[in-house]
């Protein structure tokens, strides 16, 4: 049974100028164990996307969906108590600015000792503090953290962006999550840092078998870790698949700018334009009707004013009325909506 | 034929303009603005408007319950006090002693506490430490307590208080503005300014001034309130505006024996400097919120 | 960390320093003769100063510093239980208008608290009088204590004297002395306290919209935990500063409100020697007080950087 199963998405914002549509028919599927990969340009939802899964929504957002559940867990209908419970203990998230994330005023250690919860505790009330700061080292050390006095005593301010980001990872597996929705992890890093964190993410799901919902606008970067992609664009998904089928079998045309978008230097030529998709990533208030990528897709056509359904072929989805690689699909298309 | 626009381009306001619109679409806030319009009203044309000479004495008429009591007359409107005097009109002639004495004041502690503060800003090495280190201990003194210092060594007297609360206030300029300019100088956009060139009065003229509207706007609220409290804080304790002017804070102190048989006396004057008072503040607060949405 | 106290506490001598200046220019200009040396006329006078020497009170022939003496305390009982009182009642409600900002209940409680703060110290003094004079025995006015207790004054504290005291009445003097102390507490807190529910609105909504609430929230914790956990301890170390200058403030308004209230403070002391013209009695007024509101701001500053991690690094990295 898919761990994450999400179906038709919508995510409405009440603003001023009336009820827009952030997130339109979102679908995801996460079987356990899974690393996807959620890639999208910024202002594509995609955080928008995993706030509503976690559950915290401002106040002017009306979230539909025909499903949302985490495992046997309907996430649409939980109360506010429920939902705390669902978010401290089955899901949990990382940020990408680590340590704004992290209170200021405390130290690194008293935070993470305070997420580490108790249930497993056997023993006298007074020694429930030292085992707590022995499971914040054991914590710490899983995460890559060699020396853990510097950092347990540390206030967030002191310590660099890598550790932060660690320590934040350490208090999100606190609790053994099922799910870990990391939200843009490494955006702002070095490549070196970067690379620390991505194996530290692979490491938790071969050992814990936690999935991971790996959120970023790097398709490159996404690619190193996930096993399946999905690719978001203005709050439509428009492809989805594994990343083989993603790759080297792009059915949508906005993947495939994406995965041109990166400029190969040793084939091209000095002084040649980089590939880009015309224009720019419309507003939410201005957005175009029927594929939202119409007005700058090379190959659109007058058909594309209907909003394409999605199709699915074998595992692979994508909505796109003229897709690239057509005769691979010949005799097997199958609509779904 | 109708003027029709094709090309619907969206007019960009100004931060001024936002702030404006900000501000008018409050009603509580113009409500505060047109109150004060009409205090400003009485505060020029008090002596045309006000129905009897405030400091006429009519014997026989003392301490006369407003006219809504039963006893109470509509020529004297809201009664008279232990002299005889109607307390309508001393209460608008009080307008420019308390309301239009705070103004003026405030505004000359502006002008000159803003200059200060803005070169002190711009100082830079053991002048500027030492400003610094001035602002933060000896200017954080409250302006009630700078003020009654200065009158015992002036003397009490109206035009002595009103020194006294200049040089009282301009010190609350100073620390304000100092801190406000200091915190911007050390963003980056002056340096921006700085490498394209500007010398220091560009620099604060388009740099810093339009940032600092803000605190410009906070630190007037709170110089007016405060200085007409002080004003009227230094009448009611007699080493201020000496009777028989018909200074708020003076009436008040007046009254105070007469507090048991003829509460209207204290509660009147009272509830004058409230509401003045409530009305800047009002209108301060608004204006302060409408500015940050307009800078945004 | 003890170097930078240090080098508040040379600052602050210094101010003080400064301030003697003022007071002999003062002195110089009462007095009248100004000897060849004004040199050592100023050092003299600082070593009177310094071993206490403050004038005779020409109103009362007694020494000044004998009658600072004895009203001090009480301005100091007063400031502080209003200071106190003002801080209790205003702090859980800022943070509840900060925590729901925007809604009906916080442009309420704003509105209110304008209004408050508006409000003349001395009229709404005026008015609470009257009211308890007129409606309640309960409470009274004026003074400090009831004539008939004798009191020992140790510290010139009256809430402390009554309890350490061994006479027979104590129990009775000590309410007595708190029910003296209501009215005018009540009356300065006023202020003070829509100050300090501004502040905590400002600085707690500021924090609710800082990232590590949203991850806070994102852990499962729930409103009460984040707001205990997190939010106060953020929130609270940012209002002391604010808190150093309301104190200041307080002394100011006190001396307004023990003229009113016949409260035996230093406020109403130094009215009536300006009225009296008393030279000697308003330079070491003046300068007692002067000398306490900079202490009282020095020794905010110095607690803020205790209490703020994130202010300690800004004292190292000098501009």
């Amino acid at each position: 049974m898919a761990l994450l199963d999400i179906r038709n998405l919508t995510i409405e914002i009440k603003t001023p100028q009336g009820v827009l549509k952030a997130v339109d028919r979102f679908s995801i599927m996460l079987a356990d164990g899974e690393i996807r990969g959620l890639v999208g340009e910024s202002g594509s939802g995609k955080s928008l996307v995993a706030k509503a899964i976690m559950g915290i929504t401002k106040d002017n957002w009306r979230i539909q969906a025909d499903r949302m559940r985490l495992g046997d867990i309907d996430l649409l209908n939980l109360t506010q108590q429920q939902r705390r419970r669902v978010m401290g203990k089955e899901i949990a998230m990382i940020f990408q600015d680590a340590a704004a994330h992290l209170d200021p005023s405390e130290k690194a250690g008293a935070q993470l000792s305070e997420t580490i919860p108790c249930d497993e505790f056997t023993g006298h009330f007074w020694q429930r503090f030292n085992w707590r700061k022995k499971q914040a080292i054991a914590l710490l050390h899983k995460v890559g953290v060699k020396d853990h006095k510097k950092v347990m005593n540390s206030y967030p301010f002191e310590l660099s962006e890598g550790l932060c980001q660690k320590v934040m990872i350490a208090m999100a597996i606190a609790n053994k999550p099922r799910l870990l929705i990391a939200d843009e992890p490494t955006t702002a890093m070095e490549p070196k840092t970067q690379n620390q964190i991505l194996r530290l993410l692979d490491k938790l799901n071969k050992l814990s078998n936690t999935s991971i919902l790996l959120i970023s606008h790097d398709l490159e970067t996404v690619s190193l870790l996930a096993n399946t992609m999905t690719v978001m664009y203005c709050g439509q998904m428009v492809e989805s698949g594994t990343r083989e089928q993603v790759f080297n079998h792009t059915h949508h045309p906005y993947t495939d700018a994406l995965l041109r978008a990166n400029p190969d230097f040793n084939q091209m030529p000095h002084k040649t334009r980089l590939n880009t998709l015309p224009g720019q990533v419309p507003l939410l208030h201005h957005l175009p009707i029927g594929c939202r990528l119409g007005p700058r897709c090379p190959n659109a056509q007058k058909t594309c004013v209907d909003t394409p359904q999605m199709r699915k072929v074998k595992g692979h989805m994508f909505s796109c009325h003229f897709p690239l690689n057509e005769h691979e699909l010949k005799g097997k298309a199958c609509l779904k909506k | 034929m109708p003027n029709v626009n094709v090309f619907a381009d969206e007019h960009i306001l100004s931060p001024a303009e936002q702030a404006w619109k900000h501000f008018s679409s409050q009603q509580v806030a113009m409500a505060a603005l047109w109150a004060l319009a009409v205090l400003c009203l009485f505060l020029v044309f008090a002596p045309i408007l006000a129905p009897h000479d405030p400091d006429l004495r009519q014997a026989h008429l003392l301490l006369q319950p407003p006219s809504w009591d039963e006893l109470g007359t509509v020529d004297y409107f809201l009664g008279t006090d232990d002299l005889g005097r109607d307390i309508l009109s001393r209460l608008m002639h009080g307008i420019r002693l308390t309301f239009g004495n705070a103004l003026l004041v405030s505004f000359i502690a502006l002008i000159i506490g803003t200059t200060i503060g803005i070169f002190a800003a711009i100082s830079h090495g053991l002048l500027s430490s030492v400003l610094h280190h001035i602002m933060d201990t000896a200017l954080s003194i409250p302006s009630l307590l700078l003020a009654i210092i200065f009158i015992s060594v002036l003397g009490p007297g109206l035009e002595h208080s009103l020194f006294a609360i200049l040089l009282a206030l301009i010190p609350q300029f100073i620390r304000g503005i100092y801190i406000a300019v200091d915190q911007e100088l050390q963003k980056e956009y002056i340096i921006a300014l700085r490498l394209d060139g500007a010398n220091h009065y560009r620099i604060v003229r388009y740099g810093i001034f339009p940032n600092i509207t803000e605190t410009l706007v906070n630190l007037v609220t709170r110089a007016v309130s405060s200085a007409i409290i002080d004003i009227s804080a230094l009448g009611f304790l007699g080493l201020g505006a000496q009777s028989p002017l018909p200074e708020w804070g003076a009436m008040l102190s007046g009254a105070t024996d007469l507090i048991f048989i003829a509460p209207w006396t204290v509660i009147l004057p009272g509830l004058s400097i409230l509401f003045t008072i409530f009305m800047i503040n009002i209108v301060g607060e608004s204006l302060r919120q409408s500015v940050i949405v307009g800078i945004d | 960390m003890f170097l930078y106290i240090i080098r508040r506490f040379n600052l602050f001598i210094i101010t003080v320093a400064a301030l003697t200046l003022i007071g002999f220019y003062l002195s110089s200009r009462v007095d009248g003769y100004v000897s060849d040396n004004i040199v050592s006329d100023y050092l003299s006078y600082v070593f009177a100063l310094a071993s206490g020497d403050l004038g005779i009170s020409s109103a009362t022939g007694h020494p000044v510093l004998e009658e600072i003496k004895a009203v001090f305390p009480a301005t100091m009982e007063l400031c502080l239980s209003a200071f106190i009182f003002s801080i209790i009642l205003g702090v859980p409600i800022g943070t509840i208008a900060g925590m729901r900002r925007g809604s009906t209940l916080d442009t309420s409680i704003m509105g209110v608290s304008l209004l408050l703060f508006s409000i003349p110290v001395f009229w709404l003094a005026l008015l609470v009088m009257m009211y308890f004079a007129l409606n309640s025995s309960w409470l009274p006015v004026t003074g400090r204590m009831n004539l008939l207790y004798e009191i020992s004054p140790v510290t010139g504290f009256n809430l402390i004297d009554t309890l350490i005291s061994d006479a027979p009445y104590a129990k009775e003097a000590f309410i007595d002395a708190l029910k003296h102390l209501i009215l005018p507490t009540i009356v300065l807190a006023t202020v003070p306290m829509t100050e300090v529910i501004r502040q905590m609105r400002n600085h707690v909504s500021e924090v609710m919209k800082q990232k590590y609430i949203k991850a806070a929230a994102s852990k499962g914790l729930s409103k009460t935990e984040i707001i205990l956990r997190h939010v106060l301890r953020n929130a609270i170390p940012n209002i002391i500063p604010h808190l150093g200058l309301q104190f200041s403030a307080v002394i100011a308004t006190a001396m307004v409100t023990e003229a009113v209230f016949s409260w035996p403070g230093i406020g109403r002391w130094l009215i009536s020697s300006i009225y009296q013209q008393d030279h000697a009695a308003i330079q070491g007024g003046m300068l007692v007080i002067a000398i306490f509101v900079i202490f009282a701001n020095v020794l905010t500053e110095i607690i803020t950087v205790i209490i703020h991690p994130v202010r300690r690094k800004e004292i190292y990295a000098k501009r």
